[in-house]
């Protein structure tokens, strides 16, 4: 009664220039993403990423916003386009049998968008305005946006969102449009479909008449420093360092985040958030955040954990806990980048070096870097 | 059902019939009273294993309200999670109204490992907690800690417990799920111990593992690793009924105003449960901010959008054992346009039982196709989510093939016979915190229910 | 029910492309425009159309600023010169490469907008 079979294997497969991978199951509903290198760190106005990322799925030449919701929610599925440092992604989860449906939705987002002034003025402005709003009301993702500013300055130390301060004209979208969305700058995802279904109807789709252009994709580590900002806020405070990481170290920051969001590190309960972010897997940004009402306190707890981590700790305690992480990230995403398998043997001891640091909220009472 | 005999140990009850080479859920009732399940995926990652108790706050009582929320907070405390990061396990526990559940993520292979931790840290420490005074009041301290945190700035899942309060009062489903400040801080380590003892027995025990562990494997791991006790009798839950009512915690210092309205919905394993998720379905959920969301072919929407009546809304089909709710929450900034909201609310839902289109159904239909979809996807890295499955819904929904046909086969008279049973002229729970001066008395809103021609 | 601006411009469209209607037409819209008068206003053709329905507004709301300007102008401009009882000065008439249709385009995108959201919310669904 409840058996199925699941036939599922990892097909990873060049067509032209795009990448295809797919991962096919028994369920009934698919999904299917089209990653663009197209985040914030490529965009040559900041704020540029997030206004293309939320133009997509709107008015395209063949068929108006409204249709395409209305016709897409009869069929059981669901479009959005989601913005990061490194990738725009276009995403539809819909039932299995609709994927020629789906593939040409996306395409023709890719190729066809109509870019209608009124719609920049009506819908993507407001929705960008409130994804800001959003992300402003939470001082961990201010934190953070500091911190990817201070390390990387540009790349991927431009801000994520669009808040404004640079003027962006609808032309400006569009140019960016025809830059990013080339054959050679798209990768495409499938899960719960059948890698030969995609391959054809991508190649039959308007996918494959994508311009030709060349990959943005960023591979070697880019440049880092190490700086501090302030900034004055009421409400909550928060102190919080970042380190960049390069390709050979990735193994050591995924156990450093498992070791320290673990009861076996003894500061675990003045922590508030590990995070680390990778990109392309070959390099990415640790970071950790302290966070209080009462700066004072913010200011005694981030002094500790700095200073315990610059004495020295041996993490490989947390090496298997790692890989179990690791592996429950790595099922979100099937790009072949993310399949090599982590080396953890090597990982021993961790000791801090240099590190950019921020400061938010009651910036009197919190430490400066050279304090810390 | 197919009953075949494995070993002397075991009765098995296996539920896989169609293809014999890769079973994908199966279930054994071991003589002991323990349920086993599992869900196998060779291709998967990493495993999921757990242990999931049928009982939740419904098993609670007005003084130990809180006392499954406390235990959920037990397994999460530093002892155990040192000892689970030297093993590499991930631990997450969940308690809900009818089932709290303790799971482990970890690599495959791991299974008798894990069942082995969780019954060294968990199940024998069960009676041992009055020996360690100073872990119990801490996991209280963070208890507590998290209880501020909630009824402070979850203004949503506080109007949705009090919509359970007063629909379900003096009834158990009406407890919190959480427990409340009060009752937790009366509460020491006898009572725990002690619902336990009454709710922790192989009976209600369900052993569900998910992703890469053969259910041969889970057996067998269990056999060697687990003792759980047994009892002879379950200790009953009483029956939980609803009452038409409304509960109102007015607070003009919040931005905003939130309100959750309900009529008794259907339970879990009322041969009316789809029809009612369709229902729901057809009201779908909105969010004003987001673009796509504002073009979703809802009818409401058009009422809704000119005046801004609210910021976002969504509509619910909850069941439990004897009882449900079926309704919609809402969250609004406009709070001089409440009543507006409601009655248009509730004029779109005397459509079910008059004039829905076909093509409203449609949509219906496959947004709850969807949904059930993707989360019969979620669970190879949570197998709490086959555990609750299994107790609350027996399984019936397992099956997504057989569901999507039940699905396909709801009619528009299947709604509307329904809707007249449960929507139309029906008494409602409302249950709003937040600038809610403009929600209009009870009998205004029942009036809406109905209507005098159509 | 009431002719959409859809169809009216449609029906433009037909005169205009065969010779023998336009032969007519054209002369007798001519008159039409020099009698109506609302040039000497300093008025063009589609300042005088009734705005007060969702369409029009909308179609309103997405003008480019500048011609919005200009269009109030004019708007004022003839309030002024009808309250005093004036005709403005023969130079300031608009003339007719002047009287273009700048609010149309919009007006037909916002009408078909809203075709095809009143089509699209009385879908019916055909089972096969």
């Amino acid at each position: 009664m409840f058996s199925q079979t699941i036939k599922s294997q990892l097909i990873k497969q060049s067509v032209r220039r795009y990448t295809i991978s797919s991962l096919e199951s028994a369920g009934k509903t698919s999904t299917l993403a089209v990653k663009v290198h197209a985040g914030s760190r490529y965009a040559d106005k900041d704020g540029l990423a997030h206004l293309l990322s939320r133009f997509n799925f709107q008015t395209t030449n063949d068929k108006s916003a409204l249709r395409l919701v209305r016709e897409s929610e009869l069929l059981g599925g669901k479009l959005e386009s989601t913005l990061d440092r490194e990738f725009i992604t276009l995403r539809a989860t819909f039932l299995k049998e609709n994927l020629p449906y789906y593939v040409d939705a996306i395409a023709n987002v890719l190729y066809k968008t109509s870019f209608k002034p009124h719609e920049l003025v009506e819908s993507v402005a407001p929705a960008a305005g409130y994804d800001l709003a959003i992300s402003q009301q939470n001082p961990i993702t201010l934190a953070k946006e500091a911190l990817y500013n201070s390390t990387y300055r540009t790349d991927l130390g431009k801000p994520l969102l669009f808040d404004g301060v640079e003027e962006i004209t609808l032309d400006d979208i569009k140019e960016y449009a025809n830059k990013v969305y080339t054959q050679e700058n798209i990768e495409i995802e499938g899960f719960g479909i059948n890698e030969r279904d995609l391959q054809r109807l991508v190649s039959d789709s308007l996918i494959n008449t994508l311009p030709k252009g060349s990959s943005l994709k960023v591979s070697e580590t880019p440049k880092s420093f190490s700086g501090e900002t302030r900034i004055r806020s009421q409400g909550t405070s928060v102190a919080a360092i970042s380190i960049p990481v390069t390709k050979e170290s990735i193994p050591e920051f995924e156990v450093l985040k498992a070791y320290l969001t673990s009861p076996v590190y003894e500061l675990v309960d003045v922590i508030d958030t590990v995070s680390f972010e990778k990109f392309n897997n070959t390099h990415g940004l640790f970071s950790l955040y302290v966070k209080g009402s009462d700066a004072s306190v913010v200011a005694k707890n981030i002094k500790e954990v700095v200073s315990s981590l610059k004495k020295g700790k041996d993490i490989s305690i947390a090496k298997e806990l790692a890989k179990v992480e690791s592996e429950l990230t790595n099922e979100k995403s099937i790009l072949p980048e993310n399949h090599e398998a982590l080396k953890l043997d090597a990982v021993k001891n961790f000791k801090l070096g240099k590190f950019s640091y921020v400061a938010l909220g009651d910036v009197s009472k919190l430490p400066y870097l050279d304090e810390l | 059902m197919l009953r075949t005999t494995t070993s002397s140990l075991m009765t098995r009850r296996s539920l896989a019939t169609v293809a014999k080479t890769i079973p994908k859920v199966e279930v054994t009732e071991l003589s002991n009273g323990i349920t086993v399940a599992s869900e196998y995926n060779p291709n998967a990652k990493t495993s999921s294993i757990g242990l999931v108790y049928s009982a939740g706050s419904s098993a609670e009582n007005p003084y130990n309200n809180g006392v499954s929320n406390l235990w959920t907070n037990y397994f999460n405390h530093a002892g155990i999670q040192k000892e689970a990061t030297k093993e590499g396990f991930l631990l997450s526990s969940n308690v809900s109204r009818e089932n709290q559940s303790f799971t482990i993520n970890t690599l495959p292979g791991n299974s008798q490992r894990a069942l082995g931790f969780l019954q060294k840290n968990f199940i024998s420490q069960l009676n041992s907690l009055e020996s360690q005074g100073t872990t119990f009041n801490s996991i209280k301290q963070n208890t507590l800690k998290q209880l501020v945190n909630f009824e402070e700035n979850n203004h949503k899942g506080r109007v949705m417990e009090h919509l359970h309060s007063t629909a379900f009062q003096n009834t158990p489903l009406a407890l919190p799920t959480r427990g409340t400040i009060e009752t937790v801080e009366t509460l020491l380590p006898e009572d725990l111990t002690s619902f336990a003892n009454e709710f922790y027995h192989s009976k209600n025990t369900t052993i569900v593992a998910t992703g890469n562990t053969t259910h041969e494997e889970l057996v067998k791991a269990i056999d060697t690793e687990l003792s759980v006790a047994t009892k002879s009798v379950s200790t009953p839950i009483s029956k939980s009924t609803f009452l038409g009512s409304e509960v109102r915690l007015r607070d003009d210092t919040l931005p905003k105003a939130w309100i959750s309205l309900a009529v008794e919905g259907e339970s879990s394993k009322s041969p009316d449960y789809l029809v009612a998720n369709v229902a729901a379905n057809i009201f779908g959920s909105y969010v004003a901010n987001e673009p796509r969301s504002r073009l979703q072919g809802i009818k409401l929407l058009d009422s809704i959008q000119e005046y801004h009546l609210c910021d976002s809304f969504n509509h619910f089909s909850l069941s439990y054992k004897d009882t449900g709710l079926w309704g919609f929450s809402t969250e609004i900034s406009n709070v001089s346009g409440i009543d507006d909201m409601i009655h248009f609310t509730l004029k779109q839902w005397n459509r079910l039982s008059v004039s829905i289109t076909e093509t409203e159904l449609e949509r219906g239909k496959a947004l709850l196709k969807l949904k059930l979809g993707q989360q019969n996807g979620l669970r190879a890295r949570n197998a709490a989510l086959l555990g609750t499955e299994l107790i609350e819904n027996g399984g019936l929904y397992l099956n997504t093939e057989e569901v999507f046909k039940k699905i396909d086969s709801i009619s528009i008279k299947d709604i509307k016979n329904w809707a007249g049973k449960r929507v139309w002229d029906q008494d409602i729970a409302i249950s709003g915190t937040g600038q809610i001066e403009d929600l209009l008395d009870y009998m205004r809103m029942r009036n809406d229910m109905s209507m005098m021609r159509w | 029910m009431p002719q959409s601006f859809t169809s009216i411009a449609k029906v433009g469209e037909y005169i205009l492309k065969s010779p023998a209607l336009s032969k007519i037409c054209v002369p007798v819209a001519q008159q039409y425009v020099k009698f109506a008068g609302y040039r000497k206003l300093g008025l063009t053709y589609n300042d005088l159309i009734a705005e007060e329905n969702p369409i029009v507004q909308t179609a309103l709301k997405r003008l480019p600023e500048d011609e919005s300007y200009a269009r109030n102008y004019r708007i004022i401009r003839a309030h002024q010169s009808e309250l005093t009882h004036h005709l403005l000065p023969k130079n300031e008439w608009i003339k007719a490469q002047d009287d273009v249709p700048y609010l149309l385009p919009y007006i037909l995108e916002a009408e078909a907008e809203a075709i095809e959201k009143a089509e699209l919310d009385n879908l019916e669904i055909v089972k096969k």
